[in-house]
């Protein structure tokens, strides 16, 4: 007894010793060094054509380890530096952030106060826990629009309408062109096997007569997956046109609307597929993209979707398996019931969400805006997402799309996802002139060969359903109980819609009503009331 | 008179029924254990687009070595397992001297304060301070960025030093230790002459603890190399060629579309795995009975 | 002579007795000292080791009594006492992971625990030294296998739509077993995998132990006439024991912890009456949520519990006569 009290107390004694020499190192009280705000611009210094002392601009790079190649330090980094540090008198370091373990990196950089200039991210929702977080400052426009005119001039109303934070300017943003490249793939040959036509799915009624149809001649089942983490499920089910309130309180990337209509509709119709075996029987298993692969491959299911690109290899895959495979894009009104339309979600018009780090000096945040402006200034862009003429392509063809050179590997060889992890900061994806000619160089990039009318197909559907996309409702003051809450009502949320789907037709209403009260108690609630009082208050955009 | 190696002549006894029974149940567990091994390599000499319908099992189909030749084509893939050697060896070298240094004077039944120091060791065991805090720790020291933060922090385990006391004290009596007193030996003659040579079997099953254990993780490499990309490990340079292939982001708009990893991760196991099983053959000698007859006249 | 002056010479010569006692363990320790000093040098280097990267860490335990704000750092962030483990007690998921957490842990202990010792006892008696070696290189595989991989096999294996051992007995004309999509059978399923996993590995500790028995000790007791079975249960089993026993009390301290990714590899979200556990919070909530504050109180409980056990169990091992822990 007595060694083990001595025990304890050589412990308290050791821990509290560590305590005293760690505090030392380890304080930071408040922002220290940090800016409240700043100075006027353009008053006292002006720093548009470079710093009297050298700057360190640390600027955040996602690295997903490509071999071959070091995202802090290559050809392209050192252009950079070339290009822009040496003309304004900075050091341009980039840090990389592990894309997979983002959030984690992050929180370990500021935690140890090295992280760089710029914190981003590409969800709304977390670049709000950031801010929660205390780790931005404010932001004053003038010295944006001041030190990077090109770039404000294309994303000062962007910034404007949806940068904001309790009342305070938090955010500036990356471009996010209107393009998109999700497809719903079906087995062409399937459906022409039970004597329907594509263009015949006009409805979830039809679809759901096709599958059966299917079923009975046993070919297949609709795919399915696990719904996890992204709630994006129940547009098809919305009423039309929308309540903006129902749209602001309701709708959420990650916090699925358990309570509302639109999710009963959504889970009685899949409770009907299910039992009627419509569906793949084991979808909860399938919960990453790879598993609800397999089964497309194994030809086991008739419907499959992803993000295409010229090199994706679904299609191949299929046909080494099943020879006899037809493919066709799915019509989005094949997920609508009867009278309805094909509601979807549109990205919001920013892409990267950024804010500047609460240590960073006011040298350090103008080195930021040039930055953007170099990187906004065509030429410079262009560069880094093609590379250079006479290198990695030969001149341009009719849609101002760069020729490029096969299999180039010279010393200016683009990344792996040609350079996006740098030019990211400003633009989404490559612009290639207007909004036309984009969509006509990027339909290069996203077909397959062969399969080119896949990706018509495509963007036809998605000009028909343009007027029915509309975006997630954004805030401007963060919701605490959404982050609270969002990882236990993710679980729940998986328990509860597989529990109801999977029993049987007589059980739904009981089963729903006891799993909307579960779900609200769970701190659902408490996100919804949240949510409208900020709407009442107005603090929302759109 | 000091007899190392099999024991003599005890197969005097006949191969009996039980001996059979044990001979297939081992077998059996054998089976069971390799077959999902087996079943691994056949996915890393097969085509991809059977492995992605599930349909291999104990047979490559679709025979190709291409996740291989990607493999080797990498030459940094060569470097970090390098890295991963000199990280292994250099780590299991510093434990075993660190968990022997501690394990000899704990298993001294007569040490004062050994109560103490050893639930100090101990506490460890169950007590850390969690990702964050680990982090800040080894960015004060400096170690960031560099291999020391891979070999330093893990070096002392408590687990395998309490291990280790118990094998000492069980194995090394107080009489051997009071004889070579009387001697006139030191406690530092004592651990090298008497009781290391003693204590082979436990030091090699330690040895091998400490280098599979440093092998096979990464999590820690995953956050403490970031800047110095030459020195990933081999694990965490296999585990970024499986990620990044698969990685699809929801918000984000992707124009490339990377290669498949189903393959890629079954021979990325392959590849990392085989080195280390190479390594037990060598250790295997030191597990033999009888390594400590007469060193003790009672 | 009063008796007064007498008790008081005694009581007198008492305390010079204790006072000389005192000087005559004083001595004795100096002695120990100049004999054993070496000892002392020799814990010097671990000691260095486990303080600057096991106890400086330590500080950062206060942050399950903090409201821990990134920028504000550890030192700054708001202190909230026990809030942090109220909410967390209160929470609806954590009756419910603590009885997963003990039930899956105390199932892993009698099964995982015990199993490396059985086929390490077998393996002893193998006498064809090729046929043991290649036996167990062969058994150390599992260890080598990560768990997403054994859980991808798993379900191609057991999977009730195409499993292929599912397959196989609808082949010989049985039912479909729910192997792992039906609550009781995954209890069954997790703890079988988990008893394949680590059965080969953990003889390496048994058998290196048993290597270091004496074996004029066998000899004795084949003189005594003691067949195969005998000679494991009265030589090889209690040489071992304290290997046993030290490795039982360091696993019972476990018993709140354990990994999650077993649970994340073999699980499946229809099947969950036992897959939310104490570690599964803790990544739900550490990792996940970023919520560092009730990741760290998770783990402090988790601790604190794993150490009264350790004391509980050293003590009960002591009593037993065994040499225990500390």
């Amino acid at each position: 007894m007595k060694k083990q009290l001595i025990s304890m107390l050589a412990i308290v004694v050791l821990v509290l010793g560590v305590f005293a020499g760690c505090s030392g190192n380890n304080n930071s009280p408040s922002n220290s060094g940090a800016n409240t705000g700043n100075q006027g611009s353009g008053e006292e210094v002006d720093y548009r054509n470079g710093f009297p002392e050298r700057v360190t601009l640390e600027i955040p790079v996602y690295d997903r380890a490509f071999e071959g190649w070091n995202v802090a330090d290559n050809y392209y980094t050192r252009w950079i530096q070339q290009e822009f540090g040496e003309k304004y008198n900075i050091d341009v370091k980039f840090t990389p952030i592990g894309r997979s373990t983002e959030v984690q990196d992050y929180q370990q950089l500021l935690a140890s106060r090295k992280a760089p200039d710029i914190i981003m991210h590409y969800d709304m929702p977390q670049a709000l826990n950031y801010y929660s977080s205390e780790v931005m400052q404010p932001l004053d426009v003038e010295e944006i629009a001041y030190y990077a005119p090109t770039y404000w001039e294309k994303m000062k109303d962007t910034i404007e309408r949806y940068g904001q934070v309790d009342g305070q300017q938090m955010f500036f943003f990356a471009e996010r062109p209107n393009v998109s490249n999700w497809v719903s793939i079906i087995r062409k040959d399937w459906v022409e096997a039970v004597g329907m036509k594509v263009e015949d799915l006009t409805s979830l009624e039809k679809y759901n007569e096709m599958l059966e149809k299917w079923r009975d001649a046993g070919l297949g089942v609709a795919g399915g997956s696990l719904v996890r983490n992204v709630f994006n499920y129940s547009y098809a089910f919305r009423d039309w046109p929308l309540d903006p309130e129902q749209h602001a309180i309701y709708t959420d990337l990650s916090v699925a609307d358990f309570t509302t209509e639109a999710t009963e509709k959504w889970l009685r119709n899949l409770n009907y597929q299910y039992n009627n075996k419509l569906i793949d029987q084991e979808f909860y298993l399938r919960d990453d993209a790879n598993k609800v692969k397999a089964e497309f491959v194994a030809g086991r299911t008739g419907t499959y979707g992803e993000y295409i690109a010229s090199n994706t290899d679904i299609f191949e895959a299929v046909l080494k398996n099943n020879p006899e495979a037809e493919f066709a894009v799915l019509p989005p009104s094949a997920g609508v019931p009867e009278g309805g339309v094909p509601q979807g979600r549109l990205d919001w018009p920013f892409g990267m969400i950024m804010g500047i780090n609460h240590e960073s000096s006011d040298e350090e945040r103008i080195a930021v805006w040039l930055y953007l402006e170099w990187m906004s200034q065509p030429e410079n862009l262009f560069a880094l997402q093609n590379g250079f003429d006479g290198e990695n392509y030969n001149g341009l063809d009719e849609n101002g799309v760069p020729i490029k050179v096969a299999d180039y590997n010279g010393e200016a060889k683009l990344s792996p996802n040609n350079n996006k992890d740098y030019w990211c900061l400003v633009v989404e994806s490559p612009v290639y002139g207007s909004e036309e000619e984009t969509i006509q160089a990027l339909k290069s990039f996203w077909s397959p060969p062969g399969y080119e009318y896949i990706v018509e197909d495509m963007l036809k559907y998605r000009e028909q359903q343009m007027p029915y996309l509309y975006p997630d409702p954004l805030f401007t003051v963060p919701i605490e109980s959404v982050s609270k809450y969002k990882a236990d009502l993710n679980n729940l949320f998986q328990e509860l819609y597989l529990d109801i789907v999977m029993s049987s037709p007589d059980q739904f209403d009981a089963k729903y009503e006891a799993a909307k009260k579960k779900f609200l108690d769970a701190g659902y609630q408490k996100i919804l009331d949240e949510k409208k009082a900020a709407y009442d208050a107005g603090n929302i955009i759109n | 008179m000091a007899v190392s190696g099999t024991i003599r002549p005890a197969s005097r006894r006949r191969f009996d029924a039980w001996d059979v029974a044990i001979y297939t149940v081992i077998a059996l567990i054998s089976l069971v254990c390799l077959l999902p091994f087996v079943h691994v390599v056949a996915k890393s000499l097969s085509t991809d687009a059977f492995v992605i319908a599930n349909k291999v099992f104990l047979w490559p189909k679709g025979f190709t070595t291409e996740a291989y030749q990607k493999i080797f084509a990498d030459a940094s893939i060569l470097r970090s397992l390098y890295v991963s050697v000199f990280v292994t060896v250099t780590f299991t070298v510093l434990g075993m001297i660190i968990t022997t240094c501690a394990a000899y004077p704990l298993s001294r039944r007569n040490l004062k304060g050994g109560a103490v120091l050893t639930f100090i060791f101990m506490f460890t065991l169950y007590f850390g301070g969690g990702i964050i805090p680990e982090y800040i720790n080894i960015n004060n020291l400096g170690l960031l960025d560099t291999l020391w933060a891979l070999i330093l922090p893990g070096a002392f385990s408590a687990y395998n030093l309490l291990i280790m006391r118990t094998s000492l004290r069980s194995n090394i009596p107080d009489s051997l230790e009071e004889a070579a007193r009387i001697d006139g030996a030191g406690h530092f003659r004592i651990l090298w002459s008497i009781v290391l040579p003693l204590s082979k079997p436990i030091i090699a099953t330690l040895s091998l603890f400490y280098a599979v254990g440093r092998w096979n993780a990464y999590q820690d490499a995953l956050f403490y190399i970031k800047h110095a990309t030459e020195l990933r490990p081999l694990q965490l340079k296999l585990y970024y060629l499986v990620v990044q292939a698969s990685e699809s982001f929801q918000l984000e708009v992707s124009n490339v579309n990377l290669s498949n990893p189903e393959v890629l991760k079954a021979s990325v196991v392959v590849f990392a795995t085989v080195p280390i099983l190479l390594v037990y053959p060598f250790i295997q000698k030191y597990f033999v009975q009888g390594v400590m007859i007469g060193a003790v006249k009672e | 002579m009063n008796v007064e002056s007498a008790s008081v010479k005694s009581a007198k010569v008492e305390l010079t007795d204790k006072e000389k006692l005192r000087k005559t363990n004083r001595r004795e320790l100096r002695n120990y000292l100049r004999q054993n000093w070496q000892l002392y040098v020799l814990l010097l280097l671990p000691l260095a080791f486990a303080l600057t990267f096991k106890y400086a860490p330590l500080s950062g335990l206060v942050l399950a009594f903090k409201d821990y704000k990134i920028a504000r750092g550890i030192w700054g962030s708001e202190w909230v006492g026990f809030q942090v483990f109220q909410d967390i007690f209160a929470h609806r998921d954590f009756i419910r992971a603590l009885r997963n957490t003990l039930l899956l842990n105390g199932l892993d202990l009698i099964f995982s625990f015990t199993a490396p010792i059985f086929l390490a006892l077998l393996l002893n008696e193998i006498r064809h030294s090729m046929y043991k070696r290649v036996n167990q290189s062969l058994l150390y595989l599992p260890h080598f296998l990560s768990w997403p991989i054994i859980g991808a096999l798993a379900y191609q294996l057991l999977g009730l739509g195409s499993g292929l051992v599912n397959n196989v007995i609808e082949m010989l004309g049985g039912d479909r077993v729910p192997f792992l999509q039906s609550d009781y059978h995954w209890l069954a399923s997790y703890v079988g995998i988990g008893v394949w996993a680590s059965m080969g590995w953990g003889t390496i500790i048994y058998l290196a132990a048993i290597s270091g028995v004496n074996p004029e000790l066998y000899e004795a007791a084949t003189v005594d006439g003691a067949g195969r079975w005998r000679k494991m249960w009265n030589v090889t089993l209690p040489s071992i024991r304290p290997t046993i026993i030290t490795l039982l009390i360091l696993n019972l301290g476990r018993i709140m912890g354990g990994s999650f990714e077993q649970i994340f590899a073999l699980q499946n979200k229809a099947t969950n009456e036992f897959t939310t556990t104490i570690p599964v919070l803790v990544y739900r909530w550490g990792i996940e949520s970023g919520d560092f504050s009730r990741a760290t109180a998770v783990g402090l409980f988790q601790s604190v519990v794993g150490l009264i056990l350790i004391l509980i169990a050293d003590r009960i091992a002591k009593k037993l006569g065994e040499d225990g822990l500390l």
